[in-house]
């Protein structure tokens, strides 16, 4: 599977941006804030719409005719977990399986508790969200997409919102989807993250791509001055 | 007075009299005020600029004039039409400039985000605004119009000056036949409490269910 995208200006904030992802690829989007993360992740699902340039998602470029069928493929995890706080777990969980791919109720239940079970939050099932910690909400989010199946997911800043006990928990299942085999985009902060176990790293400042290369590269080799800024000072706080 | 006369003035006069022209007042009242307040509060919602205006004057012409001025000025205005539906035009309008607001509020209070995660998952737009925007919003404004249905229940009082034959007109009309104003007053009082601490007490009831239903338990 190939999502290859390419954007142009969204305004300033995406300037000629192109980004190939490709199967099983974890790529972590990094930079200051503005500098167009965020809007680049968003664009891929069609939350932000661009002004220029082509999305493809597995060869096929996608726009408003197809968008809705190629979101039914990519699930999205946000910084402010944006759980349907009227519903419980339960629900939050079913309703998207349910009312889009008309699944069984007790196949989807079965799926539910399996993965919820994976990432130690199974006892959860009839809270609803007010009633969890943050960190246990974010699992609940990386389920509530996972119930979908996606060939990929998004990660907008996932821990950003979270105190610093709870990062290490949404993190480590962060890890244990790539472990087992999610192509992913994350937007973080989360350095150490980063060089644990993506895969690409990508620099953007400023609404461009400084540099875009694999782990390794990114943290020992790094010829960009500006990138080796910003590693400086985000990896020694 | 005598016990019959009592009899004659509460039951017979403002009871089976005026009571009747009371309900039907609140009644249109009502309906027509939630009709402006749920469309145009969810038309306000979506904040588009010339719409948004004349609702916005609209807002605040409503809410800062009196109703009994509006009433005096549509009787005087209008050389047809009965007083009823004056009076419901004058309470309806007042009414539903509250209840727009309520509503307005209601649905900017969700959170952009719960539309956000639904556009993601491709949920379609039916199911996100029955399954989830919709039991939020009337979380958060269904005390608030509970609030201002009984505002509109006392609001009705209104009518009786331009001549319709509610209650309180029953009972002004009452006044020069027997003279105990305080105690033909307390009847008219007694009525309205009764229907406002009944209207007051179904909300409590009311929140009570919806948070229920909607949020599971809320642990308080």
């Amino acid at each position: 599977m190939r999502n290859i995208s390419k954007k142009f200006g969204d305004l300033v904030v995406l300037d000629d941006v192109s980004l190939d992802v490709h199967e099983h690829d974890v790529i972590v989007l990094c930079g200051p804030s503005g500098g167009g993360k965020s809007t680049l992740l968003r664009t891929i699902n069609g939350l932000e719409k661009i002004n220029g340039g082509e999305i493809y998602f597995r060869g096929t470029k996608v726009d408003h005719k197809n968008l809705s069928s190629v979101r039914k493929h990519i699930g999205m995890v946000f910084q402010q977990f944006n759980l349907f706080n009227n519903l419980s777990v339960r629900d939050n969980l079913l309703i998207a399986p349910i009312k889009t791919q008309h699944k069984s109720k007790e196949e989807m239940l079965k799926k539910a508790m399996e993965e919820l079970e994976i990432f130690g939050i199974a006892e959860k099932i009839d809270a609803y969200p007010h009633q969890l910690s943050g960190g246990q909400k974010q699992r609940v989010a990386i389920v509530r997409s996972l119930m979908m199946e996606p060939d990929l997911m998004l990660f907008d800043e996932p821990t950003s919102a979270l105190d610093p006990e709870m990062i290490r928990e949404v993190l480590d299942s962060m890890r244990r989807l790539s472990e087992m085999g999610m192509t992913m985009i994350i937007v973080t902060h989360e350095m150490g993250f980063a060089k644990e176990v993506a895969s690409r790293v990508c620099f953007l400042e400023n609404a461009k791509i400084r540099v875009n290369t694999d782990t390794k590269s990114f943290f020992e080799n790094s010829q960009d001055e500006r990138l080796n800024q910003f590693l400086s000072v985000i990896l020694h706080h | 007075m005598t016990m019959l006369e009592r009899y004659a003035i509460f039951v017979q006069t403002l009871l089976q009299k005026g009571l009747p022209m009371t309900l039907k007042l609140i009644g249109a009242s009502l309906l027509f005020a939630l009709l402006i307040g749920v469309v145009f509060g969810i038309l306000r919602s979506f904040k588009l600029p010339v719409i948004d205006k004349i609702l916005g004057l609209y807002a605040m012409i409503c809410r800062g004039i009196p109703t009994i001025i509006f009433l005096l000025f549509f009787y005087a205005y209008f050389t047809t039409g009965t007083q009823f539906w004056i009076a419901v035009l004058a309470i309806s309008l007042v009414e539903g400039a509250y209840m727009m607001e309520i509503v307005k509020g209601g649905l900017l209070s969700i959170d952009r985000g719960q539309w956000e995660a639904a556009r993601s998952m491709s949920l379609p737009l039916t199911v996100t605004i029955v399954n989830i925007i919709l039991p939020q919003v009337l979380l958060v404004t269904i005390p608030a119009l509970m609030g201002q249905i009984v505002m509109l229940v006392k609001g009705t009082a209104v009518a009786a000056t331009i001549g319709c034959m509610d209650v309180v007109r029953r009972a002004q009309l009452l006044l020069p036949k027997y003279s105990y104003p305080l105690e033909i007053y307390a009847y008219v009082l007694v009525i309205f409490f009764v229907m406002c601490h009944f209207l007051t007490w179904l909300g409590k009831k009311l929140e009570k269910t919806v948070v229920e239903r909607i949020m599971g338990e809320v642990n308080v």
